[in-house]
């Protein structure tokens, strides 16, 4: 075995082998074997157990252990119900001193503590569950009861009315009457950059001639059309316009019957 | 320091009495059966090689001294698992060179953790290493002397992959089937990194070689 061994050897590392081997062998200190007959009684098994292997369980069960006394801290609390001793004395000593359920919150004023909580708080709590079961968001039957699903609109008052922030209403739109006519920019030029020809008088402007190809020929404008308002505002040979004026919307009287025309730019 | 091989040879038996040779396998029965005489023949047998090969692994003789009792330490308190199956020389030497491995990644750790770790490579075969100097010296022991150091210091600059089967074929001269049970390889891989080893101290030692 040795000689086939050495038969798959080089000359070179035959040499190589030569140079390692004639390296000095190195030994052991003295009093080698007393040292680890001393290391091995410091490190004598405890308790039966190998050493590594206490390690190792020590390395898993501290961990084990930790997570284990977390879980146990989490599920104690959190199946601890609340006290419910003073629960019944509040509410009935609310019931005792105000009597009727309150409107709303703004309306009661009693502020009268009682076991740490006040009365206008829940008053305030109470009146939120009433708002909650009169909600005209949610979702019910014929008979009144909740169905269930769907959202419910959050921003409603009891009377069903949307709530905004204070003066704020989407809803509100200008008035012609409001609206500021009083300016130098004609009706009848308004309308001749949307290549209508018009001529203005008491009742609107009637068209007389639509360019080819404008954004009034595109919006369908004909001539004998009576464009009666711009975007809402009624436009007549005494009406002019200030500043910029937003055009989206024309209405039109065409044989009789008011039409909306909304123009289109493009 | 030089030591007589036959003295520890790995041949795994000595002669307790005249003409009574006893092998290692009876020294770990009697030391399972609590003789700590026998242990204690176990290393007196095995501590100079033992010693020898974390020497030339590590190239730190305090720490492969150390080693070498930790080694044995281990043998101790594992004999009850110890299957003779094995020879009990490359059982040994595969426990040694477990922990020489994980010394070397203790140092690596403390080399990365260190400044200068973070400018050196992950494989040792870029550290440092000085060409031999072949100027004529006065004395031969001083020759000798700085040659094993220059060979010990290029067998320390190979990857530790290639270094121990290095070390325990051609340093501790186990035989090839004996060098991959020792590191559990197949012998293929073993012969493999050996010749790739040498190959690598050839062109470190090519002052020292002949050819």
């Amino acid at each position: 075995m040795q000689r086939e061994e050495n038969d798959l050897e080089t000359s070179k590392d035959g040499e190589i082998r030569k140079l390692l081997n004639s390296m000095d062998q190195v030994e052991a200190p003295d009093g080698f074997e007393r040292r680890v007959f001393d290391r091995i009684a410091s490190a004598d098994k405890p308790f039966g157990f190998d050493r590594t292997m206490l390690l190792l369980g020590l390395k898993f069960s501290v961990p084990a252990v930790v997570l284990i006394v977390l879980g146990v801290f989490l599920v104690y609390f959190n199946a601890k119900t609340p006290d419910t001793a003073q629960l019944p004395e509040v509410i009935d000593t609310f019931t005792e001193n105000t009597g009727p359920m309150p409107q709303s919150p703004a309306t009661n004023t009693t502020t009268t503590t009682v076991s740490g909580t006040s009365q206008t708080e829940l008053a305030a709590a109470e009146n939120r569950t009433n708002s909650n079961a009169e909600r005209p968001g949610a979702n019910r039957n014929a008979n009144g009861q909740r169905t269930g699903g769907g959202s419910e609109d959050m921003a409603v008052s009891p009377s069903g009315d949307p709530l905004y922030p204070p003066g704020i209403n989407p809803n509100i739109r200008l008035s012609p009457e409001t609206a500021p006519t009083k300016g130098s920019i004609a009706p009848s030029s308004i309308l001749a950059i949307l290549g209508i020809k018009s001529a203005c008088s008491s009742v609107g402007c009637s068209v007389t001639g639509v360019q080819a190809n404008s954004i009034g020929s595109r919006a369908g404008i004909m001539t004998g059309d009576l464009v009666e308002a711009i975007d809402d505002w009624p436009i007549d040979s005494n009406h002019t316009f200030s500043g910029s004026v937003n055009v989206r919307i024309l209405r039109i009287n065409r044989d009789g019957r008011t039409i909306t025309v909304e123009l289109k730019m493009r | 320091m030089a030591l007589d091989k036959t003295q520890y040879g790995a041949d795994g038996e000595t002669e307790s009495a005249p003409g009574r040779v006893v092998s290692d396998h009876q020294l770990i029965a009697a030391a399972k059966a609590g003789d700590e005489d026998a242990f204690g023949e176990i290393i007196a047998r095995y501590k100079n090689p033992i010693t020898n090969f974390l020497f030339r692994f590590l190239n730190d003789y305090e720490e492969a001294v150390d080693l070498a009792q930790e080694t044995f330490v281990r043998v101790y308190f594992a004999l009850d698992r110890y299957h003779t199956k094995f020879a009990f020389s490359t059982y040994i030497y595969r426990i040694a060179a477990n922990l020489a491995i994980t010394e070397l990644r203790k140092r690596k750790r403390r080399s990365i953790l260190s400044l200068t770790g973070l400018f050196q490579s992950d494989e040792e075969s870029d550290a440092e290493f000085q060409p031999p100097d072949t100027r004529p010296l006065p004395d031969t022991g001083v020759v000798d002397a700085e040659r094993d150091r220059v060979i010990a210091n290029a067998i320390g600059t190979l990857p530790p992959k290639y270094r121990m089967p290095l070390i325990l074929r051609d340093v501790e001269e186990h035989s090839y089937d004996e060098v991959a049970q020792i590191l559990e390889l197949g012998l293929g891989t073993t012969k493999s990194r050996i010749s790739r080893a040498r190959g690598m101290l050839r062109e470190r030692l090519s002052g020292y070689l002949e050819n």
